[in-house]
């Protein structure tokens, strides 16, 4: 197997910039928040909080060099949560309305 | 005859690897084979909580304002800082053994930091009243039976998670004391990475808990 990792010139540099965005969208769900602006706003920071959950996975778990066979790793997790998710609420939200 | 030369720890080739390259990707595979379970473990609880948001949104909504909403979104703040820390380690030149060291301690720390931020959270907790049978105060909510069925699920989730915190600032310090003493020095610092990853993915699941937990309810 061989590593397809390459290291870019920056690594800091784009750390840096990633841990700044994610303060920024730390600083989005807050103000969401204060704004108060009821399920659409719960559903925003969920979204926000995904988004951020991307750019860890993303840049700081280095899934954007990683090889395939790790890749499919993630998306069988992420998978398999999703069949959970959409499964048991798809039961959840049309058997009790 | 001639002795091998000396082969640092964090350089060897277990014998079932061809090369170094097959042991790094085998490390890293396992580990985000454990986090896919992981994932899997947090998010029966998440579901589990989602569907009660849905079924009971008022009950819930009410629950929530009793939480410290300012102490969960500091403690995401510290913990995406600590997750930089971790990552710039990974990147961290394989010779740089005090820099590497500094900041996987200073990952540690912040974890410490979550922690006992989460200690003084779960002690207001107490006193407010909000810890399911232990230390219950039914009166200061609309619908007790459910405001009861929040709090378990936040007791439950957060304090779950605090156990991989815990397990994370272990693991870390270990190998910040580890680097110290340059067991990395070589280039192939396998066990580092795998760690950042379970560290990373400890920070993923506080992203979710934060907009679930505490911002569910109006400020």
């Amino acid at each position: 197997v061989s590593d397809t990792r390459t290291r870019s010139h920056h690594p800091g540099r784009t750390i840096a910039i990633i841990a700044a965005m994610l303060m920024v969208f730390l600083g989005l769900t807050v103000l969401v928040w204060r704004l108060n602006l009821g399920l659409p706003g719960e559903i925003i920071s969920l979204t926000i909080g995904a988004t951020k959950a991307i750019l860890v996975a993303w840049y700081f778990m280095n899934v954007r060099r990683a090889p395939a066979t790790i890749r499919l790793a993630v998306l069988a997790g992420y998978f398999w949560l999703a069949l959970l998710l959409l499964g048991t609420l798809s039961d959840y939200l049309t058997r009790y309305r | 005859m001639t002795r091998a030369p000396e082969i640092p720890a964090g350089a060897r080739v277990a014998h079932q690897f061809n090369d170094s390259a097959q042991q790094k990707h085998a490390v890293l595979l396992g580990m985000w084979t454990f986090l896919a379970t992981e994932v899997v473990l947090f998010g029966g609880l998440i579901a589990s909580f989602v569907i009660c948001r849905v079924m009971y949104g008022r009950a819930f909504s009410q629950a929530g304002s009793h939480l410290y909403a300012w102490i969960g979104i500091t403690n995401t703040a510290v913990l995406l800082t600590s997750s930089a820390f971790v990552a710039l380690a990974v990147e961290t030149d394989p010779g740089r053994n005090r820099r590497r060291s500094l900041l996987l301690s200073a990952t540690a720390l912040l974890g410490l930091c979550f922690l006992g931020l989460k200690g003084v959270e779960y002690g207001l907790d107490v006193h407010e009243g909000i810890l399911p049978r232990l230390a219950w105060k039914p009166e200061q909510f609309g619908d007790a039976s459910r405001a009861e069925l929040f709090m378990l699920l936040y007791w439950l989730m957060t304090g779950l998670h605090a156990l991989h915190v815990s397990a994370g600032i272990a693991v870390i310090g270990v190998l910040a004391w580890r680097s110290r003493r340059a067991e990395y020095a070589h280039g192939h610092h396998n066990t580092i990475e795998a760690a950042g990853l379970y560290w990373h993915f400890v920070d993923i699941v506080w992203l979710f808990l934060l907009p679930l937990l505490y911002l569910g309810s109006p400020p």
